[in-house]
């Protein structure tokens, strides 16, 4: 069994895959902070994409740059299967836990 | 099109290797211009920029930061509490185990930079890494010097005291950046020729490398090279080090010596009333002798009655005033402490029993 991920993990793993051929660096954030509804610090991405790479759960591949960027390289990340299956299992851990519980949680009187 | 500020892009560049270094800084360049410029204009993105670069500096340093400030705690513990003697609770202990636990060494600062710029070298895998690492870490423990001298000590603090801690992060910085740089140097001697496993390889032994010119340079050498080196700043800028402990049991205990090893020259001491001038006392020595006496240079006053002349170890102090066998201090009245050294320069401090 792969490492369970945190939330924030899931939110960087769950950006790569809906971007898909465009996760680069600064989308990655973007779709990040869309999701999360809040501001994120890149270094934050930055630190996660890093730690996933480590772990074997995405790839990076250094693509071309753009005028608004001065030319400097983007890197792109994919998602492996491994990073799937740790995402896959995230979502049952998730569901299992919550399992029997109706939303929105009342306090008992 | 608005550039952000140059700085924070030399440390963002300082911080990864160099192809991570790239795409990361054109992340941040793309998101600057297309979305934080036009949002809030170039102030604010420059704000926002200089917070993102903070915020990654600090994920990878903060640990190094954490230490500076555990020693300067340390440093302050020591400082307070001692021995009703003067001395230092880990006198007496084997100088391996003071030299490796003693926060009052400025050299255990230098140890954390020169672990920084390893760490910097290795993190970047090129040396600028290590160079800048060293640069960032001296600058916040330069700032943290005389904050934490200001905020432990409000009301004694001096432009003196504070100089000289500015002074002495310059020291701190050159010494650092001395032995930081050649390690970091070495390091990209050795990681730039390697292959991807070999790089990883040394990358975690130059890591192992910092960590161990941390204790060997920073700890062990450190206290024994710290005394001539603090001699020679104290020699070019201040007079005798003076320094009290807080007044407890009637007595208060005036240290004068440099880090508990090297006594000052010392020509004469006076202590006179602060309200009214009056001399209470006034001592000389015979001869002119630098000697370590009590716990190196340690001078025990206590309300009631002291001798007014006495026996420093080899030396020998003889009061011109009072011209009686003893002097005598009260409790609760504040008095003004003189020391001279051979050179005529002057310290100076009140105290109150």
């Amino acid at each position: 069994m792969a490492d369970i991920l945190g939330s924030f993990e899931q939110a960087v793993l769950l950006a790569i895959v809906r971007l898909e051929s465009g996760a680069y660096g600064r989308a990655i954030l973007k779709e990040v902070q869309v999701r999360l509804e809040r501001d994120v610090a890149a270094g934050a991405v930055q630190a996660t994409l890093e730690r996933l790479e480590r772990k074997g759960l995405v790839r990076s591949k250094v693509g071309s740059g753009t005028p608004i960027r001065d030319g400097r390289a983007r890197r792109f990340y994919t998602v492996l299967s491994e990073g799937l299956r740790a995402l896959d299992e995230a979502r049952e851990t998730h569901d299992t836990i919550w399992r029997g519980f109706a939303r929105p949680l009342k306090a008992r009187s | 099109m608005p550039d952000p500020p140059r700085i924070a892009e030399l440390i963002l560049r300082g911080l990864l290797p160099l192809d991570m270094g790239e795409t990361v800084s054109g992340d941040l360049l793309e998101e600057y211009r297309e979305s934080r410029v036009p949002a809030g204009g170039e102030f604010r993105a420059d704000l926002w920029y200089w917070r993102q670069v903070s915020g990654m500096w600090l994920r990878a340093n903060w640990w190094l930061v954490m230490s500076a400030i555990l020693l300067q705690a340390g440093r302050a513990v020591f400082n307070t509490f001692r021995a009703p003697s003067g001395a230092f609770y880990l006198d007496g202990l084997p100088t391996i185990v003071v030299a490796v636990l003693s926060p009052l060494s400025p050299f255990a600062l230098v140890g954390v930079v020169g672990l920084a710029t390893a760490y910097g070298s290795w993190r970047a895998e090129r040396w600028q890494g290590g160079l800048m690492a060293a640069l960032t870490v001296s600058a916040v423990e330069w700032v943290l010097l005389p904050v934490w001298g200001i905020a432990t000590f409000p009301r004694a603090m001096s432009w003196d005291d504070i100089a000289a801690m500015i002074s002495a992060g310059f020291v701190l910085l050159v010494t650092s950046m001395f032995f930081g740089g050649i390690a970091a140097v070495i390091g990209e001697i050795i990681v730039a020729p390697a292959g991807a496993r070999g790089r990883r390889i040394i990358r975690h032994a130059l890591l192992g490398l910092g960590v161990v010119s941390f204790v060997l340079i920073g700890l062990l050498v450190g206290p024994r090279a710290v005394p001539p080196a603090e001699v020679a700043l104290w020699a070019a800028t201040g007079g005798p080090p003076l320094d009290f402990e807080a007044p407890h049991d009637g007595q208060v205990i005036a240290h004068m010596d440099l880090m508990g090893g090297v006594p000052p020259n010392i020509a004469r001491i006076r202590i006179s009333e602060l309200a009214s001038g009056a001399t209470v006392w006034d001592v000389k020595p015979t001869r002119a002798l630098r000697v370590c006496w009590n716990g190196c240079w340690n001078l025990t006053l206590k309300a009631g009655s002291n001798p007014a002349s006495f026996a420093a170890g080899r030396q020998q102090f003889n009061a011109s005033a009072p011209k009686t066998p003893t002097f005598s201090l009260t409790r609760g009245k504040s008095y003004l402490f003189e020391v001279w050294d051979s050179k005529g320069r002057v310290q100076r401090r009140g105290f109150t029993l």
